[in-house]
């Protein structure tokens, strides 16, 4: 076996929540291994990071009350006593400062609103609106909050992409007179995939060529731009597979309107884009980014029902490259570590017989109990609508991000637990994906630090009790 | 007519199957697995092949893989539409594989190290590339080993008879 890799923080997983986490550890001054097996949710998002929507919208409805960003977080905390804004009311005071950490430590790449003011407005790729706190800023542009007057939703005439834009229009038109906006929609389908041999192409592949020749879509457009004037262009999103800014600059410049991109649905560009850019951001940070499977030496992974948690880690931690490498792994010496590597997707939570946790063999929470192998049609519903009960398994934390075990308490003073990974929260059906990763990551990163400084002193506590007894935590 | 079916049957499974057997008229095992549905382009599965497909199950179609494709602008679109192809739809069955001939066998393993290491799921991508070119030659080979009769028409793959986009 090589030398061991040694840091004060390992974060397992480096998607949102994990790569938050991970630069809030570095800005309190651990040193962070972040270890990913591999892409994950983040890279399948649409580009947008929603905290939590309106407690009142509905389909009649679709803005609600207009609440705040923080009254939305603390609504969904008073609805739903399993959801871990509920388990973290008492530092919701802190979403504000988690959503301009999150804003300054990704260079911009995410951005996000003052939390006291109401969500920005999107619309969505299957013409329903759409509320987010932030997200990636070429596509917050497109908030229709901001717009008085005509929106261009712009086509590119090849079915499959994108939904047509005559559809997306009249859909945009209807959901906006529902909700009190007035703004009119209005097609344009533009011909840059009709005549050339992009029709064949994949999403990420047009989006290298748009970004490769900007000008051949601007005349595109104008071609098909109907001689009224426009407050808003909305793009389908895939104008770039690196950084759309430039591309939206010339297509402002020609068209002489402000453009903005619409969030992706499934095989999302901008997805690719904010997990490539918050990757980018862990290296500028310093943070040690190691791809491989993070598991516990002569942990048993034979199937048992109940689970059986691994106390004695810390001198077994592992990362191999691939599960069947496990004979080649290197060690991993660590002062605290923090879960983040989301649910099904990521490998956070596993299925096999029952619901676990693979590292630590922690107890998933289904439906407020621990998963002890129930039937898995139990927890779910035939109705897509319905609340899938297996898409909220998690882990259960306390007020300091650490997982409970099946009886309460804290597993370990020096494991967290951050993002999808949180048991209560199915983000499809509570829309808090990406804002409750970046705001469970920010306080699991600074508890974190907290603890694996707090340890190099010999010192016990959570971030809070570390900086009442001056131990320096942020 | 039913009783006269029940005859035919029984005389076929008492007389003529254990005379054949004693007079080695009858293939065994793999041989005679071959015979028959070799060219149909179906190969044993042995249980290398089993862990592969098994491993190839793990593929949830997120798509992710198909957007770092090193081989995606390299072979003609109408054969091939992307890595994720390999495990969605060439491993389910050898049968299939032949009308996906021509992209398996323009396919470089190595090129997808790149897909495999942000699979969420796992997939071995360069490991099923390689054994998607090793079980379409068997399943080749299977079918040559034919009488010349049987060989043209089992060799004669359905994509040489319009059925180019048959495998995606």
């Amino acid at each position: 076996m090589s030398a061991p890799l040694s840091a004060d923080v390992l974060v397992v997983g480096a998607g949102a929540a994990g790569a938050i986490a991970a630069l809030a550890a570095r800005e309190a001054g651990a040193s962070v291994i972040a270890a990913r097996r591999a892409w994950g949710a983040t890279a399948l998002s649409s580009g947008a990071a929603d905290v939590a929507p309106d407690p009142l919208s509905s389909p009649g409805s679709p803005l609600g009350g207009r609440a705040s960003v923080e009254a939305c977080a603390r609504s969904l905390a008073l609805r739903r006593p399993e959801h871990p804004y509920a388990m973290l009311r008492e530092r919701l005071g802190a979403l504000g400062e988690a959503l301009r950490f999150a804003s300054r430590a990704t260079g911009g790449l995410l951005a996000f609103g003052d939390p006291g003011e109401e969500n920005r407005v999107l619309l969505s790729p299957f013409g329903a609106l759409k509320q987010s706190a932030g997200g990636l800023r070429s596509i917050l542009d497109g908030d229709l909050l901001r717009v008085r007057g005509t929106v261009g939703v712009v086509g590119f005439d090849r079915p499959g992409l994108e939904l047509d834009a005559r559809d997306l229009a009249a859909a945009a038109e209807e959901t906006c007179s529902l909700a009190g906006l007035r703004l009119r929609a209005v097609p344009i389908e533009c011909d840059l995939l009709r005549w050339s041999d992009l029709p064949l192409l994949r999403r990420h592949e047009v989006a290298e060529r748009i970004e490769a020749d900007p000008e051949a879509l601007a005349t595109s457009i104008l071609r098909a731009l109907p001689a009224e004037p426009f407050a808003l262009l909305l793009l389908p999103p895939v104008i770039a597979r690196g950084d759309p800014e430039p591309v939206l600059r010339i297509l402002e410049e020609r068209l002489g309107v402000r453009c903005a991109e619409l969030p992706a649905g499934a095989r999302s560009v901008p997805g690719l884009r904010l997990q490539e850019g918050l990757e980018r951001r862990l290296s500028e940070a310093g943070v040690r980014l190691v791809e491989g499977e993070v598991f516990l030496e002569g942990g048993d992974d034979a199937p048992s029902l109940v689970e059986r948690p691994r106390r004695d880690w810390a001198d077994r931690l592992r990362l191999s490259s691939s599960r069947e490498a496990r004979g080649d792994a290197e060690a991993v010496v660590v002062r605290a570590c923090v879960l983040a590597a989301g649910k099904f997707i990521g490998g956070g939570v596993e299925r096999h017989g029952r619901m676990r946790e693979p590292i630590f063999d922690l107890p998933v929470w289904v439906e407020g109990a621990v998963d002890e192998g129930r039937w898995v049609g139990d927890s779910t519903r035939p109705a897509w609508l319905e609340r899938q009960a297996a898409m909220a398994a998690g882990l259960r934390v306390d007020g300091s991000l650490r997982p409970l075990l099946r009886d309460g308490a804290p597993f370990d003073d020096r494991v967290f637990a951050c993002g999808a990974i949180l048991a209560g929260n199915d983000p499809a059906a509570d829309g808090a994906g990406i804002g409750l990763a970046v705001f469970s990551g920010y306080l699991a990163g600074r508890e974190a630090a907290a603890r694996a400084r707090a340890s190099e002193r010999g010192a016990f506590g959570t971030a809070a009790e570390a900086a009442d007894a001056g131990a320096g935590a942020p | 007519m039913r009783l006269g079916a029940d005859l035919y049957l029984a005389w076929r499974a008492l007389v003529v199957q254990p005379l054949r057997r004693i007079f080695g008229k009858v293939g065994r095992g793999e041989a005679c697995f071959l015979e028959n549905y070799g060219p149909e382009g179906l190969v044993p599965t042995p249980a290398k092949d089993k862990a592969m497909v098994a491993a190839a199950s793990r593929c949830i179609s997120c798509g992710l893989c198909d957007q770092i494709d090193g081989q995606l602008g390299a072979i003609s679109r109408g054969d091939y539409d992307g890595v994720s192809l390999l495990p969605r739809q060439y491993a389910r069955s050898s049968v299939e594989l032949v009308h996906a001939r021509r992209a398996v066998e323009a396919i470089d393993p190595e090129r997808y190290r790149a897909a495999e290491a942000i699979c969420p799921t796992g997939v071995p991508l360069v490991a099923l590339a390689g054994w998607l070119r090793d079980r379409l030659l068997r399943a080749r080979s299977a079918a040559k080993e034919l009488p010349d009769g049987v060989r043209d028409d089992a060799r004669a793959a359905p994509h040489e008879a319009g059925g180019a986009a048959a495998g995606r």
